[in-house]
């Protein structure tokens, strides 16, 4: 058996797929996980663009812990219901295209606050630029991947 | 260039996409198909279901059927607990709004088991009209 179905095979996540709660709320957590980490980093970027330009861009970064608690929450709701899909969700391209952008999104936040803190404002934009598309890619995959899912189901044989 | 190839590949992959989950336009939902055949596969997973039968055709042969229905919940919501009832190598009864485009697919109206208990799910099942169910309700 592999690692992929084994995973699925565990109560935990039986339950997640098979309960009438698990799936929904640990969805709905997901999304609220999402509204929050991509949302303060969007005001990140807007900042940087110029937007509101009165908030001390260094302000911003009192709101970072509380990104870091969205991006908890969604590693955990997230981990759970690839948990209950694992074997369908490893081989769905929007999936695999999504958690890429998720990876990049969090490496480019990383490089726009090296860009700020070293006052490199010009090219600080770019990387905001990039970082906002990484992470509306990002949720715009994710709403995805359940199409893609059936397709390739339907479409299998 | 570029730009316009990128677009290119990003349409053509997004009419792959949307193919699906407008049900209507995958599915027939004004017909129902009755088959039987042999369960080969079940996949209890969100945000639906699948369920795999060998269907034996009039020409004797077998073609292997992916029937798409309700989540876990939803199915257990209409009465069937998927993972005692439906057992791989049985036999079973369903009925089904066929594929528009001819494949060996379907949305499942309703789901017979060997012993006779009946199941009918979200799907609008005109085997039957009387029995039909109130498209409002969820």
């Amino acid at each position: 058996m592999s690692l992929l179905s084994w995973l699925e095979g565990l109560p935990v996540s039986v339950w997640v797929a098979e309960s009438d709660w698990g799936y929904p709320l640990l969805l709905s957590a997901h999304s609220m996980g999402m509204a929050i980490v991509v949302g303060l980093l969007l005001v990140l970027d807007l900042r940087v663009f110029g937007f509101a330009a009165g908030i001390p861009i260094a302000a911003l970064d009192r709101l970072m812990p509380l990104a870091w608690g969205g991006f908890g929450i969604n590693l955990l709701s997230g981990s759970l219901l690839f948990a209950s899909t694992a074997t369908r969700l490893a081989g769905n391209w929007a999936f695999l295209v999504k958690m890429a952008c998720v990876v990049l999104g969090g490496l480019t936040t990383f490089w726009l606050w090296h860009q700020v803190r070293g006052n490199n404002m010009s090219r600080a934009k770019g990387v905001a630029l990039l970082s906002a598309a990484l992470w509306l890619s990002a949720i715009t995959f994710g709403r995805l991947i359940a199409y893609v899912m059936d397709h390739a189901i339907l479409h299998a044989q | 260039m570029k730009k316009s190839m990128f677009a290119l590949i990003v349409l053509l992959s997004m009419s792959q996409v949307f193919a699906h989950h407008a049900v209507n336009s995958q599915f027939d939902v004004s017909k129902n198909v009755e088959l039987t055949g042999v369960l080969t596969k079940v996949e209890l997973i969100n945000p639906h279901s699948y369920m795999y039968f060998d269907v034996t055709g009039s020409d004797k042969m077998v073609v292997n059927y992916s029937i798409e229905t309700g989540a876990p919940a939803a199915l257990r919501r209409a009465g069937l607990s998927a993972r005692e009832a439906l057992k791989v190598g049985d036999t079973y009864k369903f009925v089904i709004c066929p594929s528009r485009d001819g494949s060996p697919t379907g949305l499942m109206s309703s789901l017979t088991l060997p012993d006779g208990r009946s199941f009918k799910f979200g799907a609008r099942n005109n085997v039957d009209p009387g029995q039909d169910q109130d498209p409002t309700s969820p």
